[in-house]
């Protein structure tokens, strides 16, 4: 259903890194949620709901970005709805907050081809306009199953749909003690439903901490290698890229300014970013813009590479490495720790050896020993990195084979360098240059004159055929909405916002049982929860709760 | 079908009767219909095949229960009788989920089953609109669409343009009892032939549905010993709102039923004669419903269950004949004995009437309007189980929205349509129309998306000022009902400016009553919304509380107590009516609609919804569909306007 008295939000402009992002809202509450969000930069300029059509505004939006903003009123907008425009930079990052801060000020996802719906029933496109409307929506719907299908059999949807039933069967006790239940309340019927509830809360909290993985599957994993100067960073993405692509030498600070390379692995996308090293002993002001890099892309990982190599470094520097390593973790970004250099181990002191400091500093947390040199951790790499992608989560259990592979079974360097690399199922990818894309960034401060510039013909035209993309492509249509293929981002948000929702209900269920409220109020509460679940899942809720009570009860008399 | 000049043309031609509307069968269905018919100032004709069974509890001998109580409730709201009659008959209340919350607290109450039938033959013989008739009607008179009259076994024509069937179970009904099976209706009563070959040759989808009863057994032959007793609740409350509060009304007697349980022998029984089961090897054909199983199903389809309640409840106040709650069964007569000898009490049972199944014609429900009329017939109405439903609350509603609507058509008056957000009958006729059934429909709170607003303490709010304005709620019962309502906002204003302080008192009586104390002074109103209290409970902070009737109380407590939740089912209510309001054109042509897709196409054009709204509740129409819907239907407003 589409009541078109919402306010909707959607990004007008394509995914995908990009320097500025235009997100439009457009409704009857386009106005008050600028409010909510909108801080202008001073006050000779007004509040958004004050704002006259047609004006601009520079200011804050919601304190993710600088933004600017633009009013259109009605009747004189494209929809014919108050539209307001927030053009903020286009980073992955900053457009998902923009948008998220819109949904959860009370605003909708738009759904496809609804801003041109709107501007039809408004009156703002003409007649022969509306079969065109009607082509889209038809398109759009058809893509839609096509795409609800897809995910459907996906491993996300699928496990949207076990939280789903989850809720229905607590649903369905529910209802039974309402509807055929002779008896007054059960002080154990309370319990059990609490505790069932509790359960679905916390499988809910567990969807939505993976639900990263979603948008990596459609968008890209963001993998940003990272560590201390000369821990082998560089090395380790030339392994994972398969080909030399960073400038990899024995000099601490090689790698001045951050390397991006695009690959993919097991046909999911992989976006690498190699990152100076973090020291405070450098007065370099390149080597320390560097470093400012490294932490911008930090933030914007999904996953970080931390590599610790022998030698260790100074106590300062381990410190501070520590704080940047837990204050990723704090902010939910996994750390994977590379003990590299793994092939040096037995010649180590025990202060020097990584291995032994992980295990004393970080003894939670996930790790793998690594040495370019053994063909086996590459592949225990790439494993972890797929499973994180399928999964959502690393497996935390630490992967720390005996130090030193066997001579024999090493590569040398230059074999790796040249993406020849031996035994290894997963460098399907990198074996054949066509299949792994580099971009370099533009950011770049050096340039290793061995590697040159792939203009976007090329990348798209690799990135058609490199048959490792197919996946990523497929998804991509599947998700992606508008010819724009800004639903790439929005299908994944409106998701992520259902479940959200459906998770704050189930909670507001938990702890509305533990105040004692009655069994018929707690019921609209989880029969919500299960509605914006339904979103996703495109159950009708009623049918299949009343199936639900009649196979799992033994109803009537 | 012949039109009634058609048929004048026979030999021997009689037309015996003339009225403006004709009902056929006088079950809780056909009683309504005819009664609000006759009230609303028409002359009706009400048909029965036999006088001595009208308004009959062939199954249950209970009236009431989840959602059906509320439903009790609003039928007697909109005035209707079931409810008066209920509360003039009733030999226990109970009224359940009391403990769940205020939006599932349902009445249920047992009836003196004669009694309740005499009751309601007095009523309509006493009713000067209503001529009462027993005759078994075969066939009706329809000339171009629009229906005539009706055609009675005997040949006789009767003459009405509106004409409303409710033959309930007993439409081409056979009984099964084991390899027994023999056309009849229920209890022994003949069945409906004709009437249902009529429907077919008018081009009605028909189908077949099978429910069944339990036996009924001599109370002397029970070990109630054995039994676990269930009691009347200590205060019984009436349905009728003509009832509440007043101090002399009380149920005729208070007899309670009594509980067991079946064993695994029960069950090995069950097991070692499903081959005998017409159920399972085949011979009944028609779907039964899920939520009242035969004991047998219930082995089969939950072989875990250890065991299955039995309720033994009483029929009536004058007879010994106990109702088995829990063991219908279609088994044949032995081995239903062999089942009762396996059951604690049940061990000596004397047999009065054996459990049997039975199968029945039906419509299509999707075939009918909201307001029950056939699309394919003009004045053609249909009330009851002929649309899928069972219960006799169901049906009592059913008839009475037919009898209301049926007037209003002849009197060219828009329909009555109650919404799924006003009332449970709003929800039962949307349900059976907009969505069909594929087995016996019961109405259930589940059903209802906002069931905290369909209360049985508040039904007179929701439909009271309805029935008053379609002319079924007397002068008295209106200016009762007005008092009501502000006696109800007085006591609201006067709790909000009542301030309780914090002061020794206070803190006493909030401790005794497990709440905390307070921390500064807080008016009554926002103290009762606190989980733990309640009006009662707050009694002692509230010396000058006047003396309210319970009702009034009830009603205060839940919209206080419930305040924030109804205000959001209330939100709720306000975005389902926006797409109620938004209507679809009749002569809306789906297969000119380019991008529906063709299941939805066929449905809409085949059900014809009359909103936005109904259209999104079909099964299979998308939420694109309605998209393409409503960019259609702005295009075709714009070129109406534009001409």
């Amino acid at each position: 259903m589409n009541p078109d008295q919402d306010t909707i939000a959607a990004f007008s402009t394509p995914p995908g890194e990009s320097g500025i992002a235009v997100m439009r809202l457009s409704g009857p509450d386009a106005a008050a949620i600028c409010d909510r969000l909108f801080v202008p930069v001073s006050n000779t300029f007004p509040k958004p709901s004050q704002m006259k059509g047609y004006t601009l505004a520079p200011g804050t939006w919601a304190g993710i970005d600088d933004v600017v903003l633009s009013c259109f009123r009605a009747p004189c907008s494209y929809t014919g709805e108050d539209v307001y425009e927030i053009s903020c930079h286009g980073g992955k990052a900053i457009r998902e907050g923009v948008l998220a801060s819109a949904l959860s000020a009370g605003a909708r996802a738009a759904g496809p081809g609804e801003y041109s719906r709107r501007a039809f029933l408004n009156g703002k496109l003409d007649l022969a306009s509306a079969e065109a409307v009607m082509d889209l929506i038809e398109a759009q719907a058809e893509k839609q199953a096509k795409a609800a299908y897809r995910q459907l059999k996906g491993d996300l949807s699928n496990a949207v749909r076990i939280r789903a039933d989850q809720l229905y069967a607590i649903l369905a006790h529910l209802e039974m003690l309402l509807d055929w239940d002779e008896e007054e309340e059960r002080d154990e019927d309370r319990i059990t439903i609490t505790s069932d509830l509790k359960e679905a809360e916390s499988a809910l909290q567990h969807l939505v901490s993976t639900f990263r993985s979603g948008r990596v599957v459609r968008e890209g994993l963001h993998v940003v290698i990272a560590g201390n100067p000369n821990v082998g960073k560089s090395s380790l993405l030339n392994a994972l890229s398969g080909r030399s692509r960073a400038i990899v030498s024995d000099i601490p600070g090689t790698t001045r300014d951050t390397v991006d390379i695009d690959v993919t692995l097991d046909g999911y996308l992989l976006h690498l970013t190699d990152t100076a090293g973090f020291s405070c002993e450098t007065d370099d002001p390149i080597e320390l813009e560097g470093i400012i890099r490294a932490g911008d892309a930090l933030n914007e990982a999904d996953i970080v590479l931390w590599v610790l190599s022998p030698p260790l470094p100074t106590h300062q520097d381990r410190r501070h490495q520590e704080e940047r390593i837990k204050a990723l973790v704090a902010q939910g970004i996994p750390v994977l720790l590379i003990l590299g250099k793994d092939d040096l181990r037995p010649t180590l002191s025990s202060d020097d050896d990584p291995v032994l400091y992980a295990a004393e500093r970080f003894p939670d947390f996930p790790m793998l020993a690594w040495s370019y040199k053994d063909p086996e951790a590459l592949i225990r790499l790439k494993e972890k990195l797929v499973a994180f992608i399928e999964k959502g989560e690393l497996d935390s259990s630490p992967d720390l084979p005996m130090a030193g592979a066997p001579e024999d079974q090493c590569l040398d360097a230059k074999k790796i360098e040249t993406g020849a690399a031996a035994g290894d199922d997963f460098l399907r990818t990198a074996t054949d240059a066509n299949q792994t894309v580099a971009v370099v960034s533009e950011r770049r401060l050096y340039l290793d004159e061995n590697v040159g510039f792939l203009d976007e013909t090329t990348e798209k035209e690799l990135l058609r055929e490199a048959g490792g993309t197919a996946k990523r492509d497929l998804l991509q249509d599947a998700s992606s909405g508008r010819s724009t293929g800004s639903e790439v981002l929005i299908t994944h948000e409106r998701h992520k916002a259902a479940v959200d929702r459906a998770l704050d209900l189930t909670s507001q269920a938990v702890s509305d049982l533990e105040r004692g409220l009655s069994f018929d109020l707690v019921a609209i509460t989880v029969r919500e929860a299960i509605s914006e679940l339904s979103l996703i899942t495109g159950d009708d809720v009623s049918e299949t709760l009343i199936e639900t009570i009649f196979s799992r009860f033994c109803i009537g008399k | 079908m012949p039109s009634l000049a058609e048929a004048m043309q026979q030999k021997h031609a009689f037309l015996a009767g003339e009225a403006d509307i004709i009902v056929v069968g006088a079950g809780h269905a056909g009683c309504e219909a005819a009664l609000a018919a006759a009230r609303l100032g028409c002359r009706v004709i009400l048909f029965t095949m036999t006088l001595d069974s009208l308004a009959n509890l062939p199954c249950n001998p209970n009236i009431g229960g989840t959602a059906k109580g509320q439903m009790v409730r609003e039928i007697d709201a909109l005035g209707g009788e079931m409810g008066r009659l209920a509360d003039e008959h009733m030999i226990q209340f109970r009224m359940l989920n009391a403990s769940k919350g205020p939006a599932v607290k349902s009445p249920r109450a047992q009836i003196d089953r004669t009694g309740y039938q005499r009751g309601m033959k007095q009523v309509l013989e006493s009713e000067p609109n209503i001529r009462l008739i027993q005759q078994e009607i075969v066939g009706l008179l329809v000339d171009n669409g629009a229906v005539e009259g009706v055609i009675a076994a005997t040949g006789s024509l009767y003459r009405a343009s509106r004409v409303i069937l409710c033959p309930g179970t007993f439409m081409d009904a056979e009984v099964i009892i084991g390899e027994s099976v023999c056309s009849s209706g229920p209890d022994q009563l003949a069945p409906s032939c004709g009437l249902g070959d009529a429907l077919k040759a008018l081009g009605l989808p028909t189908t077949r549905f099978k429910t069944g009863t339990p036996g009924r057994f001599h109370f002397r032959s029970l070990d109630t010993d054995v039994m676990e007793l269930q009691h009347a609740d200590a205060v019984p409350r009436p349905f009728s709102f003509d009832n509440e509060d007043d101090p002399s009304w009380q149920p005729l007697a208070e007899k309670p039923c009594y509980i067991t349980w079946t064993t695994p022998a029960t069950k090995k029984l069950i097991e070692d004669n499903l081959d005998r089961s017409p159920l399972y090897s085949g011979v009944i054909k028609g779907i039964g419903p899920r939520y009242c199983p035969s004991i047998e199903d219930k082995m089969v389809k939950f072989p875990d269950h250890e065991r299955h309640h039995v309720f033994l409840e009483p029929t009536g106040l004058d007879t010994a004949e106990m109702y088995a709650s829990g063991l219908s069964s279609s088994m044949p007569e032995d081995v239903q004995a062999g089942i009762y000898k396996t059951v604690p009490g049940m061990e000596h049972v004397e047999v009065m009437r054996p459990a049997y199944a039975i199968e029945y014609l039906l419509v299509d429900p999707t075939s009918l309007t909201l307001a029950l009329e056939t699309k394919a017939v003009h004045g053609l109405y249909l009330a009851g189980q002929i649309n899928g439903s069972s219960g006799y609350e169901e049906a009592a509603a059913q008839g009475l929205m037919a009898g209301i609507n049926a007037v209003r058509s002849l009197r060219g008056e828009s329909p009555i349509i109650i919404d799924r957000s006003q009332a449970y009958i709003g929800v039962l006729i949307d349900d059976l129309v907009t969505k069909g059934t594929s087995e016996p429909y019961r109405l259930m709170t589940s059903r209802a998306e906002y069931r905290l607003l369909l209360r049985q303490d508040n039904a007179d709010a929701r439909l009271t000022p309805l029935g008053h304005e379609i002319g079924l709620i007397s002068d008295d019962r209106w200016h009762r009902f007005l008092e009501k309502q502000s006696a109800i906002e007085k006591e609201k204003n006067r709790l909000k400016s009542v301030r309780v302080p914090k002061d020794a008192l206070s803190d006493r009586v909030l401790e005794e009553a497990g709440s905390t104390p307070l921390k500064y002074s807080v008016n009554l109103l926002s103290l009762m919304k606190r989980p733990e209290l309640n009006y009662d409970k707050l009694a002692l902070l509230d010396p000058d509380r006047p003396d309210l009737a319970a009702s009034v109380r009830e009603c205060v407590e839940v919209d206080i107590r419930y305040e924030g939740y109804i205000r959001l089912e209330q939100e709720r209510v306000d975005r389902f009516r926006k797409l109620e309001r938004r209507l679809i054109p009749q002569d809306i042509d789906y297969k000119k609609i380019r991008g529906i897709r063709l299941e939805a196409r066929q449905k809409l054009d085949a059900r014809r919804p009359v909103s936005i709204g109904q259209a999104g509740r079909i099964s299979g129409v998308s939420p694109a569909d309605i998209q393409v819907l409503l960019v259609w239907l702005e295009q075709h407003h714009r070129q109406m306007s534009a001409t």
